[in-house]
């Protein structure tokens, strides 16, 4: 009996559903309609199946927004208790970075303007306006580029800097009559020179972002010991660990 | 230029925080408006007050606490939806017209500490006196009973959020994602027929409509 009964509701349920859902046909849904008109406990049913539906359906269309939202949630929400404690920290690690950055910015600047009073960029002091080979007052022009940003004119004017020093520098030690001391001044000047070119070298492909051949040739002046030794030092940690 | 290097923290903290950007009214108005922005935004201002002060307001475990959340959201989601409070003249009112003065996130707090009694006195973990909170209770749960939709609308969300996982499950795939039983059958392998599964769907409806009726009974007897 009590089977019928359940077999019945459940028969019951069946055709509400189908009413609810739309997957009637127009004439079986005046039927039904008819048949609600006439019975109160199949309209207070069906009424409970369409609040049903519709609570579902807005349940589900909210958890489907909440987990995209959960998603977008960065931060560790189950340890946002401790985020108060956690800001002051932020702050001061946030300040001792700068302090720290700012350290390597100085000691740049400083490094750039030993011999010539400028170098915020770390410049070398090498400028030497007596000095005899060609394009000696290109390196300022040089330096003047990169700090105008036009990396490429840059590029382009160090590398006809450097085939220039390299025929000087054939030139010169082809000459006939030079002692092995002027020789070796020579060879000294030429190697300095070379490292200045290499210096902005390395800091013209920074700024076009051939980050790769910059950071090897700032390696270079690590393993060398010069005047660019300890700059180049700290300038590679520093770009290492961005 | 490699030359100043921002730490990153610090670009975190300057970052202006959204979910602080709107105002309790402004939550309500946009809410009632469904302005996708303000409803991540006041989601996520919730989800972090929450989480942060859940400790103090009740106990429950680490496992029940995700779902709590979610829970308590949807409910405070679907009375702000339907006007329980609401913003006239610039300011927010609750229940007969009164001025809300809590703010949103106190409401969110009272419908989880409801919730997670209604959980434990499910659970039977220890007695307490049903009138508790009833202030919030009759806010959330205060209903125009003149819209008899309206009404049992109210009390089944309630009772859907409580009922069965495998009884959701089947209400869900069967009157949200419109599944016939054919398929659900097909997905829940434990039903051994088409019947069974009849019958147990059956069975979900009459223990949410038993629970819906229950609701209301404590309601009219608070």
């Amino acid at each position: 009996m009590e089977h019928s009964y359940e077999q019945y509701q459940t028969e019951r349920q069946d055709r509400i559903d189908r009413y609810v859902l739309g997957r009637m046909t127009e004439e079986e849904r005046k039927e039904f309609e008819q048949d609600m008109a006439d019975d109160h406990e199949l309209r207070e049913q069906t009424v409970f199946t369409e609040c049903v539906r519709r609570a579902v359906v807005s349940r589900e269309e909210k958890l489907a927004k909440m987990r995209k939202w959960d998603k977008k949630t960065v931060p560790d929400v189950h340890s946002v208790a401790d985020s108060g404690n956690r800001k002051p920290l932020y702050w001061i690690s946030s300040i001792a970075a700068v302090l720290v950055v700012g350290f390597f910015v100085v000691q740049l600047m400083r490094t750039g303007s030993a011999g010539n009073g400028n170098g915020s960029m770390g410049l070398p002091a090498f400028f030497e306006p007596e000095m005899n080979v060609r394009g000696g007052s290109g390196y300022a022009d040089i330096k003047g580029k990169i700090q105008n940003q036009k990396f490429a004119q840059a590029l382009e004017q160090i590398t006809n800097e450097e085939i220039a020093l390299t025929k000087d520098s054939l030139e010169m030690c082809g000459t006939p009559g030079l002692s092995d001391e002027e020789r070796e001044s020579l060879r000294v000047l030429v190697s300095s020179k070379r490292a200045d070119l290499n210096w902005l070298k390395a800091w013209a492909l920074l700024g076009i972002d051939r980050k790769d051949e910059a950071m090897t040739l700032i390696d270079s002046f690590r393993g060398q010991v010069g005047e660019y030794t300890e700059v180049a030092d700290s300038l590679y940690n520093l770009i290492s660990t961005q | 230029m490699y030359v100043l290097f921002i730490p990153i923290d610090m670009i975190k903290l300057f970052r202006r925080n959204k979910t602080s950007d709107y105002s309790d009214v402004e939550l309500v108005v946009g809410l009632k408006k469904d302005d996708k922005a303000v409803e991540e935004a006041c989601y996520q201002k919730c989800k972090t007050y929450f989480y942060a002060n859940y400790r103090a307001v009740f106990f429950t475990g680490e496992n029940e606490i995700d779902d709590l959340f979610h829970e308590t959201y949807l409910t405070f989601w679907d009375n702000l939806k339907k006007g329980k409070i609401y913003v006239e003249d610039g300011e927010m009112k609750g229940k007969n017209g009164k001025p809300f003065r809590s703010s949103l996130t106190t409401f969110l707090m009272g419908i989880a500490k409801l919730k997670n009694l209604e959980w434990v006195r499910q659970n039977q973990l220890h007695n307490k006196d049903k009138n508790d909170d009833k202030e919030i209770w009759d806010s959330f749960m205060s209903t125009d009973e003149n819209d008899e939709s309206e009404f049992m609308l109210n009390y089944i969300s309630e009772c859907l959020s409580k009922m069965a996982n495998r009884c959701r499950q089947i209400i869900t795939m069967f009157y949200h994602e419109m599944k016939p039983l054919d398929e659900i059958l097909d997905e829940l392998t434990s039903f051994k027929s088409k019947n069974a599964l009849k019958t147990a769907k059956y069975k979900c409806m009459e223990n949410l409509k038993q629970c819906s009726n229950d609701m209301y009974e404590h309601y009219l007897n608070s």
